[in-house]
C-alpha cells in the first residue's frame, strides 16, 4: 500500500493564538486527490517553538519537516512537494 | 479575523514578550530591548523603510501596553521602561480612546480611482462615456481620470471590460462605519473621539496596524499580585476561541490566579429575561418597535449618530453589567475583568459600567502563553452550571433574538442587523424615523456578531464551527 503523507499541526496555545486556528480547515481545503494521501493529526507541541528564533508560529509538520508560518496554501504545497520527491 | 494578516501577528508577538517578561520580573529592565529583539541590527530586509521606524512603532506598541495614551505632543525622549511607574501608580482604568501611533500611519495617498497600464484603449471607452463627472479623457488612446473631477462613485472601474481601472481606498477611512477618522495636515490618521463608536473596525482594517487600544493588561496582572480579588467575566464569544472546551478554558484562566472566573453567559440570560419583560411592556404601551442594547458600538452609534433611535434602544443593562452586579452581590469587593473580543466593551466598561478592566483575547492568550499553560492539558472538572446554552447563544448573530423567543415564544417579529454595512446603515436610519417591518431589531456591529470581533485569534469560521459544537453537546 501507498505510503501516507504524513501532517502534524500544532494546537497548543502558542501557535492557536499566533494565527493557526486556520489549519483546523486543513483537511476539507485539501483537494479531492490528495485526501486519501494524506494523514492529519494534531499534536500539542512540535517542539519548534523553542529551537530557533527565526521561525515563527504557528507551526506544522509534514513528513518530520518544519513548516513555520504555517498557513493552508503553504501546508498543501509541501504536501505536494513531498509527493513529487517521493516519485524521484 | 478571516485571514491572516502580518501587521496583527506582529502585535500578538510584541504581547507575548511583554507579558513574558512581566511574570519573569524583567519588565523594567528589558522592556526597552523588545524593539532591538523584534528589529535586529542584522535584521534582513525590513518591512518597513528601515529598522529605526520599525523600532519606534515597537516602541509605542509598548507604551500602549502600559495603558498610556500616544499624543503627537508625547514626550519623545521617554522610552517604555519610562512609563512603568506611571502604569504601577494609576489606580484609575486607562481611557478607551483608541491610540494611532503616528510613526506606523503609513499617510495613504487620499482614495481615488486609477487607470492601470492594462487599458488598452477600447473602441467602446465604456469608461468615457458612463462617467457622471465627465471626469475621463482619451489621450494617447489610454484613459486618463481627472482626480479633481472624480467622485470615487467607481462606474468606471465597473464597466471596464478589462478590469483596467482600479479603487485606491484609505483603509481606515473605508472601514470606519461613522466617518470618525480622517487625516490631518501631515497626512497621519487622526481620530474624531466625538464621533468614535469604538467599534474596533479601523484597528482591524489598517494594513501598517497603526491604531491600536491602549491595554489594561498591565493593570490586571498588578492588581492580581498585589493580592486583590481579581475575578475574570469570560464573554460567550470565549467558547470558539481556544481550540479546546470551556471547562478548560476556565480552568486555564484560573491558573493565572484569578480569584474566580465566571461567564458573561449568565447575565446574558439575565437580561434574556428582562429585555422580553421590557419588549412586551413597550409593546403594550404601543411601541412600535424594541432594539437590543447588549452590543455597546451599537449603543454609541444611536447615542451619537442615529440619535432618533435612542429612544427605541432597550434600557435593560448588558450582560457584562448584569453579570458584574451579580458577581459583586457575593464579592462586593472585587475588581471585576471584562475578557471578550470586543474594543466598545472597553469604552462600555469605564464609562457605563463598575467593571474596572477589560482583556482581550489577544492579551489574556499573551497571559497564558507567557505563563507556560497549555489550555488542552487543564482540567475539565469546573463547575460550569451557572450559565445555559441561552446566554452563551449571545456570541453570534441571531442568539439575541433567539432568547427572545425562547422567552415570548409568540409575537416576536425580529429583524436581524448583522454588521454595519452601508445597508445595514442606511436601515437604521430608516427605523430611526419609525421605519420598521418587524417588532424586536437585533443589532450586532460585527458582522456574524461577537464571534468575529476585533480582538478575536480563531477563524471565524473555526470560531463558529466551535461554538456550535459546544452548544449542541449538551
Amino acid at each position: 500500500m501507498e505510503k501516507k503523507i504524513k501532517v502534524k499541526i500544532c494546537i497548543g496555545t502558542l501557535c492557536y493564538v499566533m494565527g493557526g486556528s486556520e489549519l483546523q480547515l486543513l483537511e476539507e481545503h485539501l483537494p479531492e486527490e490528495l485526501k486519501k494521501r494524506v494523514d492529519i493529526e494534531g499534536s500539542i507541541c512540535l517542539g519548534f517553538c523553542n529551537s530557533n528564533e527565526d521561525e515563527k508560529p504557528p507551526f506544522a509538520s509534514v513528513n518530520g519537516k518544519c513548516v513555520s508560518r504555517a498557513s493552508i496554501t503553504k501546508l498543501i504545497n509541501q504536501i505536494k512537494k513531498e509527493l513529487e520527491d517521493g516519485l524521484h | 479575523m478571516g485571514y491572516t494578516n502580518g501587521a496583527m501577528l506582529i502585535k500578538r508577538e510584541i504581547t507575548n514578550r511583554f507579558t513574558k517578561l512581566y511574570y519573569e520580573g524583567k519588565l523594567e529592565t528589558e522592556i526597552d530591548k523588545i524593539p532591538l529583539i523584534i528589529s535586529p541590527k542584522m535584521a534582513k530586509k525590513p518591512v518597513r523603510c528601515c529598522i529605526y521606524k520599525e523600532r519606534e512603532v515597537v516602541n509605542n506598541r509598548l507604551i500602549s501596553l502600559l495603558g498610556i495614551p500616544i499624543t503627537p505632543t508625547m514626550d519623545e525622549l521617554m522610552r517604555p521602561s519610562d512609563y512603568i511607574e506611571i502604569a504601577k501608580q494609576r489606580e484609575e482604568t486607562p481611557t478607551c480612546r483608541l491610540n494611532i501611533i503616528d510613526a506606523a500611519c503609513s499617510s495613504c495617498s487620499k482614495e481615488q480611482h486609477v487607470v492601470t497600464n492594462h487599458c488598452r484603449g477600447c473602441v467602446a471607452q465604456p469608461c468615457m462615456l458612463n462617467c457622471p463627472k465627465n471626469a475621463i479623457s482619451f489621450i494617447d488612446g489610454k484613459a486618463e481620470i481627472n482626480a479633481d473631477a472624480c467622485v470615487n462613485c467607481g462606474i468606471c472601474r465597473n464597466v471596464c471590460p478589462f478590469h483596467a481601472i482600479i479603487n485606491t481606498p484609505v483603509p481606515c477611512e473605508q472601514a470606519c462605519p461613522v466617518d470618525a477618522i480622517s487625516k490631518d495636515k501631515y497626512g497621519i490618521a487622526r481620530l474624531d473621539e466625538d464621533k468614535c463608536i469604538h467599534c474596533g473596525k479601523c484597528i482591524t482594517a489598517c494594513p501598517y496596524g497603526a491604531v491600536t487600544q491602549k491595554s489594561h493588561l498591565y493593570d490586571v496582572m498588578k492588581s492580581i499580585d498585589n493580592g486583590k480579588k481579581v475575578i475574570a467575566m469570560l464573554a460567550p464569544a470565549v467558547i470558539g476561541q481556544y481550540n479546546v472546551d470551556l471547562e478548560k478554558i476556565i480552568s486555564g484562566v484560573k491558573e493565572l490566579g484569578f480569584f474566580d472566573v465566571v461567564e458573561v453567559a449568565v447575565g446574558a440570560e439575565m437580561t434574556a429575561a428582562e429585555e422580553a419583560h421590557e419588549w412586551k411592556e413597550r409593546m403594550e404601551e404601543g411601541a412600535k418597535f424594541m432594539t437590543t442594547s447588549c452590543c455597546p458600538a451599537y449603543v454609541e452609534l444611536a447615542e451619537k449618530h442615529i440619535t432618533d433611535l435612542k429612544p427605541f434602544v432597550s434600557t435593560t443593562p448588558s450582560p457584562m453589567v448584569l453579570t458584574d452586579r451579580w458577581v459583586k452581590t457575593t464579592h462586593p469587593d472585587a475588581i471585576t475583568v471584562f475578557v471578550g473580543p470586543c474594543v466598545a466593551k472597553r469604552s462600555e466598561a469605564i464609562n457605563k459600567s463598575d467593571v474596572k478592566y477589560v482583556l482581550n483575547f489577544e492579551e489574556l492568550g499573551a497571559m497564558l502563553i507567557s505563563k507556560g499553560i497549555e489550555l488542552s492539558e487543564q482540567s475539565t472538572d469546573v463547575d460550569i452550571a451557572a450559565a445555559g446554552h441561552v446566554g452563551r447563544g449571545f456570541a453570534q448573530s441571531g442568539g439575541v433574538a433567539a432568547a427572545i423567543k425562547t422567552a415570548i415564544p409568540e409575537g416576536v417579529n425580529e429583524i436581524i442587523i448583522n454588521g454595519l454595512d452601508k445597508p445595514n446603515m442606511r436601515a437604521l436610519k430608516s427605523m430611526g424615523k419609525g421605519k420598521c417591518d418587524g417588532n424586536f431589531v437585533e443589532v450586532m456591529v460585527c458582522t456574524d456578531g461577537c464571534v468575529a470581533g476585533p480582538s478575536c485569534i480563531a477563524d471565524i469560521r473555526v470560531a463558529k464551527r466551535q461554538l456550535a459544537k459546544y452548544l449542541n453537546r449538551n
